[in-house]
């Protein structure tokens, strides 16, 4: 039951970019969801008044994604596109993952403009010939192909949901 | 490559691949275009620098050409043309076109696509093995599982997925010898095979992947290929491998491996192959199923070289250079082409003039051959033996295959052979050296200027490179203890375990006779071939005839062959009189002649000498001026340290230390 027990929890820790897909929970047993209140004491509810989602994939960029983004416009259409359009705070059939693809056609057509979005250094680095060099990236361009390939993976799951935080 | 790219600018460098049995000598297959995105070069850098770290480190992005694109290109090459009447062939032809999507998944581009519950239990929290049938080594699995989920994920090829890329492997070459018309198949057998032994190979040389083999006595895989005498093997005609028979083979390497294992470890079988998957599932067994790849996926997208890594966010690269090595191998040849510039860059893994050589047993190695002259857009392919400009046929080590993000000390190296001699007893007195002071030994100033010296000694394996400096190996003690007691044979063979030395040496061995060779025609790079000259000459391998070409010296004769041999030189010099000749011509043509260096020469005179088997005369002179430059590098003690100097051959102080001996006559001794 530990997988179920995670339903529970949702990070409260403010990254950047924390992207979650969910499944329609399962549990192989019935739960009972027991509230606590302030003085102690809880309400007993039964698992049928609640809608369980259980964690399939989390996923957390360690570069900030959206420094590729090259006008300040831009960036806040994209993280509109991306951020509010899969907050936790909404309904699980307004984030269904074929929501993704107005996400994934939104950066398409960002990447096809070459001066919206550019390459940049990141804050990994690697070592080159005893000198330290930072890896460049194209955050959007390699958020776009890692968002291709997870909708590729888990659109046939009935009931998957998307978060992202 | 960074010159290709350097000349090209802004323009488009194409990504470009050809079969040489199905597309025209002329024809090659566009898979989009190239755009590299090195950082600005900091003020007084190199500007080639920043553009080989991009090489290197992955910053390029590929705009993948649309599948459309693709197959209409591919039919037209293929003179595919008509949709009913080369049905079949167009069939195949469209099928053998997903490999593109393959290689973009083998190098680590884009990923499988994993069955949605595999992946969530991904990555592994306990230590799993991961069995891989043979779809899962050509479509890309093996190598997802490899860069992504390995050590936690312990990997087992079965044989039998070897073999049945071998057969494909013996399948295609019995089309292309045959020269079978059903050109869409010879494509699908060529990139199936080619690319399926390129990702064993690679897993094999780079990667710590454990190799699974059948079961001991039963002994299944014989019978898979060759008819035994047992009656139950005839009756199911195994003479040919058996799809089904295979997948069980494979299937039963899991189950095998899973009775040996503790029972909290878990056995997975990847594949693609549903029947496989199915299968695997009935008997009770986890299958990693994914999706076969397809040019639909990639048509049109553009990938990126850097990435972010499916599990912990980090991001990670893939050189250019492993896109480029990974599309030679599966279609043949690659060309990396600037049409505003004309400028090509082909690397090729198979070729009616490409030889095998035994050095390919201990690295994947492949051909390159480039043409940065032109300035306009040329007409054609150039073969090597009619291009007019710059073409060298040059084997590359596997720089190519070093595992994403990770920098591999291998190629020609071009530095100063006596600064080189200053660094190795340095290494030799202290064991390891920092960076700084590495710097000083060399009497250099910056750090890329260390490259070449220090990627030399790490690919012989004479060091080891550490975060801040390196650190001798007993290799290094060897290479030194021989050249302090100028044990040539030894010097040489230890040199030779670089393998770009190696290769020159094998390259200079048998490059035919006649005039000086092509540009590239010793196996590296021109940059590298005077330190590679000095280095061989030290070691007693070659020498250099100015304006003539490179000579293998590696004949060592016994005295009485020698006596018979400087003999026989001398009376064609001196034509048959017993008149004096030059030092020099004797010396060089019994290099030229006879394989027998300079040192080795001097030597073997002494002791024939002192054998009585020859008489040696010499005579004093003017030098003469024409043959300022004829000189060899040898190999000497100064103060006991050894180092490597230049010295003449005509001058005279050669054959004789400390006196003038410019002329030699040579008598039959009395033994």
């Amino acid at each position: 039951m530990l997988d179920s027990a995670r339903l529970f929890l949702m990070a409260t820790d403010t990254k950047r970019f924390r992207l979650t897909i969910w499944k329609p929970a399962d549990p192989e047993r019935p739960l009972l969801i027991f509230a606590k209140n302030g003085d102690g004491t809880g309400t007993a509810h039964d698992q049928g008044d609640f809608d369980f989602h259980e964690e399939m994939y989390s996923w957390e960029p360690r570069e900030d994604v959206w420094l590729s983004v090259s006008d300040a416009e831009d960036q806040r259409n994209l993280r509109s596109l991306l951020v509010d359009r899969f907050s936790p705070e909404r309904p699980v059939g307004e984030r269904g993952i074929d929501r993704l693809v107005d996400a994934m056609n939104g950066l398409r057509a960002l990447l096809t403009d070459p001066k919206k979005t550019a390459w940049a250094d990141s804050e990994e680095t690697t070592e080159v010939g005893g000198e330290s060099l930072n890896l460049r990236c194209n955050c959007i361009a390699a958020l776009q192909n890692h968002l291709c390939w997870l909708y590729e993976v888990f659109k046939s799951i009935p009931g998957v949901s998307v978060t992202i935080r | 490559m960074a010159a290709l790219f350097r000349a090209a600018g802004k323009e488009q460098v194409r990504l470009q691949v050809q079969e040489d049995r199905c597309f025209p000598e002329t024809g090659f297959l566009d898979l989009g275009s190239l755009a590299l995105q090195p950082s600005d070069a900091e003020p007084g850098q190199d500007p080639n620098r920043a553009i080989a770290i991009a090489i290197d480190q992955g910053f390029y992005e590929w705009h993948v050409a649309a599948e459309a694109a693709v197959v209409e290109a591919t039919h037209r090459l293929m003179g595919l043309n008509d949709p009913n009447k080369d049905e079949d062939q167009r069939s195949k032809a469209r099928r053998a076109l997903d490999c593109v999507s393959n290689v973009a998944c083998r190098v680590g581009l884009v990923h499988p696509v994993l069955d949605a519950g595999s992946l969530s239990a991904l990555p592994l929290s306990k230590p799993a093995t991961i069995v891989v049938d043979t779809s899962a080594i050509v479509q890309g699995g093996l190598d997802f599982v490899v860069r992504f989920l390995h050590p936690m994920a312990r990997i087992k090829v079965p044989a039998i997925a070897h073999m049945e890329l071998l057969n494909a492997a013996d399948n295609y070459f019995s089309l292309r010898r045959k020269k079978n018309n059903a050109l869409g198949r010879v494509l699908h057998e060529h990139v199936l095979s080619q690319g399926g032994q390129r990702a064993l190979l690679r897993s094999e040389l780079e990667t710590s992947t454990e190799i699974e083999r059948g079961r001991l006595g039963a002994d299944p895989l014989r019978g898979v290929v060759e008819l035994g005498p047992d009656s139950e093997d005839k009756r199911l005609h195994l003479s040919v491998v058996q799809r089904s028979f295979v997948d069980r083979l494979i299937f039963e390497t899991a189950r095998q491996h899973a009775t040996q294992s503790n029972q909290d470890h878990r056995v997975f079988l990847m594949t693609s192959d549903q029947g496989l998957s199915r299968m695997t599932i009935a008997e009770g067994m986890q299958p990693l199923f994914f999706e076969r790849g397809h040019l639909s996926g990639i048509g049109g997208t553009v990938l990126t070289g850097t990435a972010f890594h499916p599990f912990t966010g980090h991001i990670y690269s893939i050189p250019l250079t492993s896109l480029i090595w990974e599309l030679a191998v599966t279609f043949g040849l690659c060309r990396l082409r600037c049409e505003a510039t004309g400028h090509y860059l082909d690397v090729c893994a198979i070729g009616a003039d490409l030889p095998w050589k035994p050095y390919h047993t201990r690295h994947d190695l492949l051909w390159m051959r480039y043409d940065l002259s032109a300035t306009t857009q040329p007409s054609a392919k150039i073969p090597p033996s009619t291009a007019n400009s710059e073409t060298v046929t040059a084997k590359i080590e596997s720089a190519a295959s070093k595992p994403a993000g990770r920098r591999s000390p291998v190629g020609a190296y071009r530095f100063s052979p006596p600064r080189m001699l200053h660094l190795i007893h340095a290494l030799a007195e202290k064991e390891r050296l920092t960076t700084t002071e590495v710097l000083r030994v060399l009497e250099l100033e910056k750090h890329s200027q260390l490259d070449d010296y220090r990627y030399f000694l790490v690919s012989g394996g004479f060091i080891k490179t550490q975060e801040k400096g390196i650190v001798k190996t007993e290799s290094l003690d060897s290479l030194w203890a021989a050249m302090r007691n100028r044990d040539l044979t030894s010097v040489g063979t230890a040199l030779q375990r670089v393998p770009s030395f190696q290769s020159f040496i094998a390259n200079v061995a048998t490059v035919p006779p006649g005039p000086k060779p092509p540009a590239g025609g010793y196996g590296i790079a021109e940059r590298a071939i005077s330190t590679y000259v000095a280095l061989a000459e030290a070691a007693g391998l070659v020498l250099s005839i100015p304006n003539e070409r490179i000579y293998s010296t590696s004949a060592r004769p016994s005295l009485e062959e020698f006596a018979s041999l400087a003999l026989e030189t001398y009376s064609t010099l001196s034509m048959g009189t017993d008149d004096y000749i030059l030092t020099g011509l004797w010396l060089e043509a019994l290099s030229r002649d006879h394989g027998i260096h300079p040192v080795i020469a001097r030597e073997r005179l002494e002791e024939a000498r002192l054998a009585e088997y020859i008489e040696r005369f010499a005579e004093g002179s003017t030098p003469e001026t024409r043959f300022v430059g004829h000189s060899v590098s040898v190999l000497q003690l100064v103060q006991g340290r050894p180092t490597i100097q230049k010295v003449s051959l005509f001058e005279g102080d050669f054959l004789l230390p400390g006196k003038s001996s410019v002329s030699l006559k040579l008598v039959k001794g009395t033994a």
